[in-house]
């Protein structure tokens, strides 16, 4: 699929401003602010409102597993404004073809359309929609990566939790690929050797970027409106009823939180077997070079031997040939996988830690409050 | 006095003509011929070829032989001398014949003869005939010729002609380069090389017509109980037996020890005849030696065995040898002595010490008879009444053992006497009591015998304990290490497990059997096997289960108790590895019935298995098998589709734990008693009452596993009537399962039933407990990783002990809160170390990735 992504999107010499302004029309003011060369980095990611909502709404409402869509702003001064967004298609699994050329079609034809109705069209990154914060995937790994060469800063991801939003509190996180993470994928793949050195574990694959949620001030009035209770109509109400309120208190806080418990715990199951799988794998292969080393030294021992006669014996002696030709000695195998898998049972042990938490909290609470009474 | 001369001198080429005379006298004899057969077969193979052509040769001149009469001595012996040059002769004729119709083939084939013949000559140390010289010079010259011309002609000679010839010219150059002195003298004046010859020859023309002479003599004198053969052999060489001879016939013997050529059961025979000589304890020892060490070199292939009859002769004569060092104590057979001259008479009187120390080492006689016995126990078919017969040599075979056990122990020879003690433990150790007995008898009729027999010992297991003691305190730690599996082995087979078990356990082989040899892995193999079939037999079936779990985990029983080669899939053995395997290969009479061992470890995994099957609720826990091998089969079992009679022991005990799961117990008993195989089991039936038993209680149990969840309760007297055990042992049973908490109930003794209280698991709770259980099984092999990469095999023991483990314990508990707590706070055993180990390792991980 990141194959995919890439082919569509534009590159990234033409994709600003096509009709871009003369350098010196830009005013003196201005000059510190614009970089053409994107030599400020980006220090915050503001999301507008409405992009917070559309997404919201993106995930809360469709059904499939993998929810994710583009982001599209512009960045000023080391703020990336993400003005709008729009989401892509749920992609089958069998990533043949057919379903990555149709995304990479509705992709191009998305912006085409937002720059006929002169809306912004330029991409900034993607969002990604997980549940129980487990956002560790190989596929935003890739697309990340390839958004790196092709956009503007790079480009940045926006997660968005979904449970943690059904609980009540909208969980927004923008990340993008740490320096280490690049040189280690530039220069020596995920070897052991190369996560140790570039210091390299799960959480430092991504860094974070903070975030600010830009909202009109009208509505932001708006919405202070809404919260702040009114006296009652009636002038003797009784106390409980004196002060209404658009949102009427609920008790929905109170709730444990059972329904999502044993769905996580399965998760963090499912990514312990993985990884479990995946380490298996990696043994398998450890054992495989290693059996590879130590025919290849044993060759090479012998061979060291059978000269050193050679020469006592006054011939000439054999050339050392090339091992490389003689033994593959495969790979070392990527560990990338297993530690984005490490990452998401991080994430779904969090998740798990956080809500019986809160749930013991509570029913710590109910307990205390059921002495009391009796 | 001139006539005792010549026989000194002449001793060697004698033996030469004694052979052709014998080939001669035996071609008419028909009685005799047949031995010439039997020697001829067991000969080298050139022996084989040549012995008939020789004979044949001499059948066609010898019709005139025929009515040679016994007084015309000097003309035989000519003629025998004669014949070889003529056969030389003749065989050069024939090679010019080739020669000169240019049969490359033949010429060869008569040139390796002629080779041989001269090889024999030069064996006997006779000088080289100046006729081999002549035409190997001739033949140098023609090969050549040939070549050349072949170089030349357009025609090639056929292929087979062709490469005779690149034979032959190699060949040819091997000899000349070899005889190239006598060549050079040839080329240069043939006709005094001729002389030289002549004169070389001449004087033992003379010497075998007197040694004939003085022998027919002798002949007349010897008893008659010879055939004709042995008569004339000897009269060939008679004269040369006597005893001041004896040392210089043994030097020669033990310098034509080993070489090519020679005939050795020629040497053997003379050997005996000396013996029969021999007067001096000093010579007879010296024969007996040299004599024992000739019959272990009869054959020298090592993948066959030696004949018996030659065994037993050794056997005999090891016997004699330890007899008379036992008699004498003047005499002493040791490995290492000073230099002494081989050819003179040695008595104690004039030795320094006053005792007369001989090479050689009887140990290595022990040895070495012990190893044909068990190698031609491995060759004989063990199911032929041949083995049986084999087999009862073991008790003379014992006998020597102890002799030889009871004569270091006299002479004081440490090393020597531990390895006898390791040989007559490996023939006891495996023995019931009855055999044991037989062999004791024998060994014990003997006046001369060991410090310990069974008699002085009463019993065998007091017999193990002693000899196997003192192997204990001697130094040797392989055999220390045989002696005591030996023991644990024999422990096990008197149904002593408990004795046998901690032995084993307080051995600590069990940590580095993997690195010792071979040989002593098998007995350490046969030592755990012969325990768990002690515990199955003494009714510990939970112990009879773990003992034998490990080998037949492995699926190669046969092979690991060395009483089969394992056929492998993917992986061939080399022909070296084959036979290595195969002379690892236990005597047949030594072997565990592996069906047996089967049967019993598949019974004992059934009663641990079938209850522990029931118990479990959910599929994941149902795959963790207690007993891999078992649970395949029972998969298998299940699979089929139809399932007839039983007939093989699994059959059985796959169907008796079909009816065991339903808790049918009854027929699980009788298919289980039904099984053959029992019979070969000691106390087979109180082995089967012991099952019928266990099948109730296991019975009991899973059935209480399995049909609890549908009842309230139950009445305790109707699951006693149901399993037909006395209330009070289902009641014992019911109340273990409950402390155990397997069984979730309560006893309600008044109205006698069983409570059951049902908790089902919720979902999430069930979920728990597998991640629980998933993240121990990840914890621990992290620590094992762990462990590897600190280096080091260290056990846990190590270092949970020192400072260090108490200083983790407390980082561990900082660091991990209450978990940590709980742990550490305990008595600080290798469970809280080792979790704290964990804790820290985990730790200085994290602390360095941040």
């Amino acid at each position: 699929m990141a194959a995919a992504l890439a082919a569509s999107l534009p590159t990234p010499q033409n994709a600003p401003a096509p009709q871009a302004p003369v350098h010196d029309a830009i005013p003196a003011s201005m000059s510190k602010l614009i970089d053409i060369e994107a030599d400020i980095p980006v220090q915050v990611v503001q999301l507008d409102a409405m992009v917070v909502s559309k997404i919201i709404q993106h995930s809360s409402t469709s059904h499939h597993s993998n929810i994710h869509g583009l982001l599209l702003g512009l960045d000023l001064d080391g703020i990336l404004e993400v003005s709008n967004s729009f989401p892509l298609p749920h992609n089958t699994a069998d990533e043949d073809d057919k379903s990555t050329k149709n995304l990479g079609r509705y992709q191009a034809s998305m912006l085409r359309s937002l720059k006929e109705v002169r809306a912004d069209d330029s991409l900034v990154g993607f969002y990604q929609a997980t549940t129980m914060g487990a956002f560790f995937t190989q596929s935003l790994v890739d697309i990340q990566t390839v958004h790196q060469d092709k956009l503007r800063h790079g480009g940045i991801v926006v997660v968005h939790d979904v449970t943690q939003t059904k609980r009540g509190n909208a969980s927004f996180r923008a990340f993008r690929l740490s320096k280490q993470f690049m040189v280690a994928q530039k220069r020596s793949g995920f070897s052991t050797q190369s996560l140790i050195s570039n210091r390299l574990t799960f959480s430092t694959i991504l860094e974070e970027v903070p975030i600010k949620i830009r909202t009109n001030p009208l509505l932001s009035a708006f919405l202070d409106n809404l919260t702040r209770p009114t006296p009652s109509a009636f002038p003797d109400a009784p106390s409980a009823s004196a002060y209404t309120s658009s949102f009427p208190p609920s008790y929905s806080h109170l709730a444990l939180g059972n329904a999502t418990l044993s769905k996580n715990i399965e998760n963090l199951l499912e990514a312990l077997d993985a990884y479990k799988t995946e380490e298996n794998n990696l043994a398998y292969h450890s054992r495989q070079i290693a059996r590879e080393k130590t025919r290849a030294e044993q060759y090479i021992a012998k061979r060291k031997e059978e000269n050193a006669q050679r020469v006592a014996q006054g011939l000439v002696p054999l050339p050392e040939e090339d091992i490389k030709r003689l033994f593959k000695i495969p790979p070392e195998p990527s560990r990338l996988e297993s530690m984005l898998l490490l990452g998401q049972v991080d994430a779904y042990s969090k998740a798990l830690e956080s809500s019986s938490g809160t749930a013991l909290v509570k029913m710590y609470g109910v307990k205390a409050d059921a002495g009391t009474e009796l | 006095m001139s006539d005792d001369d010549a026989v000194e001198v002449k001793p060697a080429p004698s033996a030469k003509p004694a052979m052709s005379r014998f080939l001669r006298t035996a071609g008419p004899d028909s009685a005799s011929s047949s031995e010439t057969e039997t020697e001829s077969e067991s000969d080298d193979d050139e022996d084989e070829q040549e012995l008939p052509k020789k004979a044949g040769s001499r059948f066609l001149k010898g019709d005139s032989d025929e009515d040679e009469s016994d007084e015309d001595v000097k003309r035989i012996v000519k003629s025998a001398r004669d014949k070889r040059l003529e056969e030389m002769e003749a065989t050069g004729k024939t090679m010019d014949n080739a020669l000169k119709i240019n049969d490359w083939t033949a010429i060869q084939n008569e040139f390796d003869k002629l080779t041989r013949m001269v090889q024999r000559q030069q064996n006997m140390s006779e000088p080289v005939p100046s006729f081999f010289i002549r035409t190997l010079a001739s033949l140098e010259a023609s090969v050549n010729d040939a070549l050349i011309r072949e170089k030349e002609s357009k025609k090639k000679m056929n292929a087979l002609n062709a490469r005779a010839l690149t034979a032959m010219k190699q060949k040819v150059k091997k000899m000349t380069k070899e005889y190239e002195q006598d060549i050079r003298s040839f080329q240069q004046d043939p006709e005094a090389f001729e002389r030289e010859y002549a004169v070389a020859v001449a004087p033992e023309v003379v010497a075998p017509s007197r040694q004939k002479k003085s022998s027919a003599k002798l002949a007349d004198e010897d008893e008659d109980d010879e055939d004709e053969f042995t008569t004339v052999g000897k009269g060939g060489k008679g004269v040369q037996y006597t005893p001041e001879g004896i040392f210089k016939h043994l030097q020669q013997i033990q310098e034509a020890r080993g070489k090519k050529n020679t005939d050795r059961a020629d040497q053997i025979r003379t050997l005996e005849k000396l013996l029969a000589v021999a007067i001096t304890p000093y010579q007879r020892i010296r024969v007996l030696l040299a004599l024992i060490s000739s019959r272990f070199d009869y054959n020298a292939s090592l993948s066959s065995f030696m004949p018996p009859e030659l065994w037993s002769a050794a056997q005999r004569e090891t016997d004699q040898l330890i007899e008379i060092l036992a008699l004498d104590a003047a005499y002493a057979v040791e490995e290492l002595t000073e230099d002494y001259d081989e050819l003179i008479e040695r008595t104690p009187e004039d030795e320094k010490t006053g005792i007369v120390r001989i090479r050689g080492s009887i140990i290595s006689f022990i040895d070495r008879l012990d190893d044909e016995f068990t190698r031609s126990l491995q060759n004989i078919d063990p199911h032929g009444t041949e083995y049986v017969e084999r087999l009862k040599d073991e008790k003379g075979l014992y006998c020597t053992i102890c002799r030889a056990q009871a004569l270091c122990e006299l002479r004081k020879q440490v090393d020597p006497l531990a390895r006898v003690i390791m040989r007559r433990i490996e023939h006891i150790y495996s023995k019931p009591d009855a055999v044991l007995n037989v062999l004791e008898m024998a060994a014990t009729a003997f006046d001369f015998k060991p410090s310990v027999t069974l008699q002085s010992a009463s019993s065998s297991a007091v017999l193990m304990h002693t000899l196997c003691v003192h192997l204990y305190q001697s130094g040797n730690i392989l055999l220390r290490t045989r002696a005591m599996l030996s023991h644990i082995y024999h422990h096990a087979l008197h149904n002593d497990f408990y004795t046998a078990r901690d032995m084993l356990l307080m051995s600590h082989l069990q940590e580095t059997i993997h690195s010792a040899d071979v040989a002593t892995q098998i007995v350490y193999n046969r030592a755990v096997v012969q325990l768990g079939l002690c515990a199955f037999r003494c009714g510990l079936i939970k112990e009879a289960q773990s003992t034998l779990h490990d080998i037949f985990a492995t699926q190669r029983v046969k092979e690991l108790l060395a009483q089969g080669v394992h056929q492998q899939k993917f992986y061939t053995l080399t022909p070296e590895q084959e036979k290595a395997e195969k002379q690892r290969q236990l005597p047949f009479h030594m072997h565990i019935n592996t069906e047996l061992l089967e049967a019993a470890f598949l019974v004992s995994s059934m009663l641990v298995e079938i209850p522990v099957l029931a118990s479990m609720d959910s599929e994941e826990q149902k795959r963790k098998a207690i007993s891999k091998p078992f649970r395949r089969l029972l998969d298998f079992a299940d699979r089929q589709v139809f399932t007839g009679p039983p007939e093989s022991t699994r059959d059985h005990i796959m169907q008796a734990s079909k009816a065991l799961q339903s808790g049918q117990w009854e027929q699980c008993r009788d298919l289980i008693q039904d099984i053959k195989i029992w019979s070969l089991m000691p106390e087979a039936a109180s082995v089967k009452d012991m099952l019928a038993k266990r099948i109730q209680e296991e019975g009991l149990r899973t059935y209480l596993f399995t049909f609890s969840p549908h009842y309230r309760s139950l009445s305790l007297s109707l699951l006693s009537s149901t399993f037909s055990l006395p209330p009070r042992s289902v009641s014992s049973i019911v109340s273990r399962m409950i402390w155990n908490e397997e069984l979730s109930a309560s006893l309600d003794q008044s109205s006698g039933v069983v409570v059951f209280h049902r908790v089902d698991l919720s979902r999430s709770q069930q979920l728990a407990q597998t991640l629980a259980d998933r993240i121990n099984v990840m914890v621990e092999a992290n620590e094992k990783v762990l462990d590897v990469r600190l280096g080091g095999g260290a056990s846990w023991g190590d270092r949970a002990e020192g400072g260090k483990g108490d200083k983790r314990g407390e980082q561990a508990q900082e660091r991990r809160g209450g978990r940590g707590e709980r742990r550490g706070a305990g008595t600080r055993g290798a469970r809280a170390a080792r979790g704290a180990r964990f804790a820290q390792g985990l730790g200085s991980q994290m602390a360095r990735t941040r």
